[in-house]
């Protein structure tokens, strides 16, 4: 009996090691691939819905796939050729404009320094100098700004490699899923079916919500920021959008954006008007998107996430900001439902 | 045991025999009664073959119920353990199934189910069901329907045995308080 066990035991551990060593060598291998893999799987997550769909009307999976993976690529194509073109061409006149602007500020600030002369301390005073904080301002804003694009690796490379992975993914994801499950063991089995399925399906809730929320406020932004006239409305109503990603601190980056373009106008007047449409975003925001919209997505406390955009600003700047709540909602919903199940099964 | 000719031996042909099999055991299944066997291929894809050693647990009383199994060999006890009481409800064998309510509702097994001997196991779960009610809702509202059929079975023969016993119990003077809900004739959801 005992030496039966140790051989058991043996056997196991056996086939434990080449398991985790092949699967070591392959993660070793497809290291380069990590991020084309990672874009790839969140594609076919957000689109595999849409696949789903269409073989429910009787297509096979195979054309359900390519019909929805061209739909993209066509939706993106006509989106890129209407949109980039007018967000590069407004930041092309804001770099072109940008020694102008620069002047107009210390403008602003040698007046504000005027008004303020007597009445503030001279410290700070002496902190809105023109010469001492427009380089610091320039100096801080590209340091949040990600200085090193090497992690974005070869983009040609990835262009060719992540559409072929999505449509695996979307294709064959149900059978790759059946085949990672098989090495489960009993025990674990039916709590990881639920965990895996929970996660998926409130990760699909998650980015769904957001989607939505992002394209709802970059238009109110948008038409906001048009209607009243604002220059590189259409830069701005976008980076408003994202930065509203961003808790607490994202609104009033979105506020401060639009008020310092607006300052930027001769006369000045555009400020009051621009922060009536970033007030109008916020009340859809609160009032509409957050409730109706996000209600069911993962509410995340203040300090979490105030720590994870501080964790991931460190490491990617301003993008690292912007993905850091998508991010710490998706392992903190994952965490909860982790928890629920092995406490429901027993497990701890 | 089993002797098997050289053909059958070979890969190719023992796989073909084997998923016969499970075709076999899916068409009989009450759950996938009246399915064609394009959707029980379908199916097929989607269930997960699990193998389980002697008094090994295929879930557990109280656990959350995932879904159904179908037993292609070996045999499955169903019990319960009250105190130091080990309480047997039934023992399937190949061709059998267990766990079906879990399908349709997520709530605690009523009972455990455990592997008596070496047996091979299909899962088919209620992830499952709702990405083929997405995928293929023809095939997905026979089973559902299917479903129905044998919930509403059950639901006669439990009213059945509750009418056999009532009249019974007035026949002794025994005063019987409906209980505010009907049991399950096997806890074995």
């Amino acid at each position: 009996m005992m030496r039966g066990d140790v051989a058991n035991f043996l056997v196991q551990l056996f086939f434990v090691t080449l398991l985790v060593s092949f699967v070591a060598f392959m993660i070793a291998g497809v290291t380069a691939l990590a991020i084309p893999i990672g874009i790839a799987f969140l594609i076919a997550l957000a689109l595999n819905p849409a696949a789903d769909f269409l073989e429910g009307l009787g297509i096979p999976r195979f054309f359900a796939v390519l019909f929805v993976f061209v739909g993209m690529i066509v939706g993106t194509v006509i989106a890129a050729k209407l949109i980039v073109p007018l967000v590069i061409g407004e930041l092309q006149n804001l770099v072109q404009q940008q020694d102008m602007l620069q002047e107009r500020a210390a403008v602003s600030l040698n007046q504000l320094r005027t008004q303020l002369d007597g009445v503030a301390p001279a410290s700070v005073t002496a902190g809105l100098d023109p010469a001492t904080l427009i380089p610091r301002v320039r100096e801080q804003t590209a340091a949040m700004l990600p200085s090193d694009f090497s992690f974005l690796g070869n983009i040609v490379t990835y262009l060719l490699v992540t559409p072929i992975i999505t449509i695996v993914f979307l294709w064959q994801g149900h059978e790759i899923f059946h085949r990672l499950m098989y090495m489960i063991p009993n025990r674990y089995f039916e709590m990881t079916i639920l965990l895996v399925n929970n996660i998926y399906s409130n990760i699909i809730a998650y980015i769904r919500g957001l989607s939505i929320q992002f394209a709802i406020l970059a238009t109110v932004f948008s038409a906001g920021f048009y209607l009243i006239g604002l220059p590189y409305w259409p830069v701005i109503g976008i980076l408003a959008a994202v930065a509203n990603i961003i808790p607490y601190l994202g609104p009033a980056l979105g506020a401060a954006l639009a008020a310092g373009v607006a300052l930027l106008q001769p006369g000045g007047d555009l400020i009051v008007p621009a922060l009536a449409v970033v007030g109008v975003a916020q009340l859809v925001d609160n009032a509409l998107i957050q409730p109706v919209i996000l209600a069911r997505s993962v509410e995340l406390h203040p300090l979490i996430a105030i720590m994870a955009v501080i964790t991931m600003q460190q490491y990617l700047g301003v993008i690292g900001m912007v993905i850091a709540i998508p991010l710490a909602s998706i392992v903190m919903v994952s965490i909860e439902i982790m928890y629920r199940q092995l406490k429901a099964f027993g497990i701890i | 045991m089993n002797r098997t000719t050289l053909w059958e031996s070979l890969r190719f042909f023992r796989k073909e025999n084997a998923e016969e099999e499970i075709m076999e055991l899916l068409r009989s299944c009450p759950v996938f009664v009246g399915i064609p066997d394009r959707g029980l291929r379908q199916i097929r894809e989607m269930c997960h073959l699990r193998y389980y050693k002697d008094n090994e647990h295929i879930f557990r009383f109280g656990e959350p119920g995932v879904g159904l199994y179908i037993i292609l060999e070996g045999q499955v006890e169903i019990y319960r353990n009250e105190g130091e009481l080990h309480r047997q409800f039934t023992v399937f064998g190949p061709g059998d199934f267990l766990g079906e309510l879990a399908l349709l509702e997520d709530r605690p097994r009523t009972a455990s189910a455990a592997s008596r001997g070496y047996s091979r196991v299909m899962g088919f779960f209620r992830p499952d069901l709702l990405s083929l009610l997405q995928r293929n809702p023809r095939l997905g509202s026979v089973i559902i329907l299917n479903m129905a059929r044998l919930t509403a079975r059950r639901l006669i023969n439990t009213n059945d045995e509750l009418e056999r016993l009532q009249l019974e119990a007035s026949r002794l003077g025994v005063q019987v308080t409906p209980a505010p809900s009907s049991p399950e004739s096997l806890p074995t959801n």
